[in-house]
């Protein structure tokens, strides 16, 4: 008894294994949760990824690197970068969607922070409303309003932009105004909680010591607005890897995404889900990697 | 304390009893669940089936075969009675325990099927299927009308001959398979060096600056009706619906040939109510039943007590009836087993360069 640590919680004497063990009841179903819906089935992805696809799409759980050598491009059509590409355009799709989100939305976040605070509710709100409507209806809904008789491709077509022609879909300029139209408001929130919490005397003291419109956005604002910019880009970025409807739809099924390879191989004619389990780990591994990195990164620059 | 366990203990157990009894009962009033293609039965059925036979019919939809395999194997056969599926996958849900041998003894108007739906490859023995609709695989295309013999994949696959923008199909074994056929193959072709060919012949569409995407066979319909698309491929029924709304197009069986296709009715291997799936088979296999299926999907009917019932209008369109020269030149596509990776690695070559 004598070796017990005696500590204060709450206004109540306590002992240390006590507060552990009401911390680990706290902590419990949080714990638990992640071990059923996170790790275990990663664990299991992984042991998958190693396995073999049976025939007719039955798993033969025998261990084999073949899902790697066939990741990397060798097939029974001989070698080819087609795997490599299709994680490439992917990640291309992403980062651009990604940045297009971050331009468009951060005068938006500023725009709605500086109403009042009902007005600033009420726009966010129309912010979030389109999420509402099923992804697959609001980009049908592009569909027809890019489409060959409506006034953007006629406006596009008189600046010059598509041929007499084309029309604006289907293309990869319907699939941005598409995926951005579909991410922003994921982008936007974040981005406004920082604009919302920022601390103008920074931006007042930069003035005051003869800082440049440029310098003092960068070091008065951005910085401050880092963690929420690193929010936004994850939870844009992340999602818009493994996303394939859009890009199927508004930019007519020519080429396919990583998330369409994934579906092929459990849900299309591939019926591997081995092979499957192992690309959904490489988009795991990937999604994580490239966040580490940009935080890194973002974190260095702006301190 | 023990007491108070124990009484939670009967209050679950109570719980679970009438949980389970609740269960039990809402099985009662009978129900056939059928998972089928969306928008692939009359809808004027459901009330019409249940009045015939007592039982509910519950429709599951799904829009793709691989869709519908995909859920029989995650969420298991004992959750629908009869699943409607395409001649192509039959032999791999057999081979997968998704499907049982029909009884054929239980569906007497099995009799109305028409004898060249016997053998097939798709199910040799006659015991897995029961053929629902059939159909055919063509282009479907504007402009001057031409002599239905005469038309060539080239109209597709020579960039000097596209007169306008067109779509190919988004199935990968279907459009591979008429690839094949178009460079004068086998459609049913296993030979890598074949299905190669097909892959770049394929790739070179994709450059054709008319090229518009890969497309379902509604997609590539709706593209032709809102004249987005010059041509695309799609099935008989798409194809007579889209010329019910536009008279000036056309749909042929390129000269090359194309495949037909059969979805049939098929029995959930763990189908709770068996009895009630021979009933539903036995209700669209009827005369009457089956010719008014056909007329409101616009597919043909395998069934043949259904076509002299139909109407001469309906029976004699080629669109819908295939001329025998047609039938000839059209093949069902063969279960391709393990060659099944090959088309998949092809199709992730075509969707990739």
């Amino acid at each position: 008894m004598a070796q017990q640590v005696t500590e204060v919680f709450e206004g109540k004497l306590t002992t240390r294994s006590r507060m552990r063990k009401f911390g680990l009841l706290l902590t419990g179903p949080g714990m638990l949760w992640l071990l059923v819906f996170l790790l275990l089935p990663t664990v299991f992805l992984v042991v998958m990824a190693f396995a073999q696809r049976g025939s007719y799409g039955t798993i033969d759980w025998t261990f084999s690197l073949g899902n790697f050598k066939k990741l990397l491009g060798f097939s029974s059509f001989g070698w080819g970068a087609d795997n490599l590409i299709i994680v490439w355009r992917s990640f291309k799709i992403a980062i651009i969607t990604t940045i297009l989100c971050l331009v468009v939305g951060l005068p938006m976040a500023f725009w709605i922070g500086a109403h009042s605070k009902r007005t600033s509710t009420l726009l966010l709100a129309l912010v979030m409303v389109p999420s509402c409507t099923n992804l697959v209806i609001r980009t049908y809904a592009w569909m027809i309003l890019l489409g060959a008789q409506m006034p953007p491709t006629w406006f596009a077509r008189l600046l010059g932009f598509i041929g007499e022609a084309e029309s604006l879909y289907p293309g990869t300029f319907a699939v941005y105004v598409g995926m951005v139209s579909c991410m922003l408001p994921f982008a936007v929130l974040p981005l406004y909680t920082s604009v919302e919490r920022l601390d103008w005397g920074i931006v007042e003291a930069s003035r005051d010591l003869y800082a440049g419109p440029i310098r003092t956005f960068y070091h008065g604002i951005l910085s401050q607005m880092m963690p929420g910019i690193v929010a936004s880009v994850v939870l844009t970025l992340v999602p818009t890897l493994g996303m394939y409807v859009v890009s199927d739809l508004l930019g007519g099924a020519k080429f396919i995404l990583i998330g369409n390879l994934i579906q092929q191989q459990f849900f299309g004619t591939a019926l591997d889900w081995p092979f499957g389990a192992m690309l959904g780990i490489v988009l795991i591994i990937s999604s994580v990697l490239s966040l580490v990195a940009f935080q890194k990164v973002g974190g260095k620059n702006f301190v | 304390m023990k007491k108070i366990l124990l009484a939670a203990l009967s209050l679950l157990a109570a719980f679970a009893f009438t949980a389970c009894n609740e269960q039990k009962q809402e099985q009662a009033p009978k129900t056939v669940t059928v998972m089928i293609y969306s928008e692939y039965i009359d809808p004027a059925m459901l009330d019409d089936f249940e009045k015939k036979t007592g039982y509910k019919l519950q429709l599951e939809l799904y829009e793709a075969q691989e869709e519908m395999i995909g859920k029989l194997q995650a969420a298991g056969t004992s959750q629908y009675d009869v699943v409607i599926a395409s001649d192509v996958v039959i032999q791999q849900m057999v081979h997968l325990g998704l499907i049982a041998p029909i009884d054929t003894a239980k569906v007497p108007n099995r009799v109305n099927i028409a004898p060249q739906f016997m053998g097939q490859a798709y199910d040799p023995t006659n015991t897995y299927t029961i053929p629902y609709l059939w159909g055919t695989t063509g282009i479907l295309f504007h402009g001057a009308k031409v002599n239905p013999d005469s038309v060539s994949y080239s109209m597709l696959f020579d960039a000097t001959k596209t007169k306008g923008n067109f779509s190919l199909l988004e199935e990968s074994r279907s459009m591979l398979s008429m690839a094949l056929q178009a460079l004068g193959f086998d459609a049913n072709s296993v030979k890598q060096e074949e299905i190669n060919k097909a892959v770049e012949l394929i790739l070179k569409a994709k450059k054709d600056k008319n090229f518009l995407g890969f497309d379902g066979s509604v997609g590539g319909k709706d593209k032709v009706l809102s004249k987005m698309d010059w041509a695309a491929i799609v099935f008989n029924g798409e194809a007579q619906a889209a010329i019910d709304e536009d008279s000036t197009l056309q749909f042929v069986i390129p000269m090359e040939g194309s495949f037909m296709w059969v979805d049939a009715m098929t029995l959930s291997s763990k189908a709770p109510n068996v009895e009630g799936a021979y009933a539903f088979m036995n209700y669209i296999l009827d005369a009457k039943i089956g010719a008014q299926l056909a007329k409101y999907i616009n597919y043909a009917t395998p069934n043949k007590a259904s076509l002299e019932v139909i109407d001469d209008e309906f029976k004699n369109n080629r669109v819908i009836n295939p001329n025998e020269q047609e039938i000839k030149r059209m093949v069902f596509l063969a279960d391709p087993g393990d060659a099944a990776k090959l088309f998949d690695e092809a199709w992730t070559i075509v969707k990739t360069r």
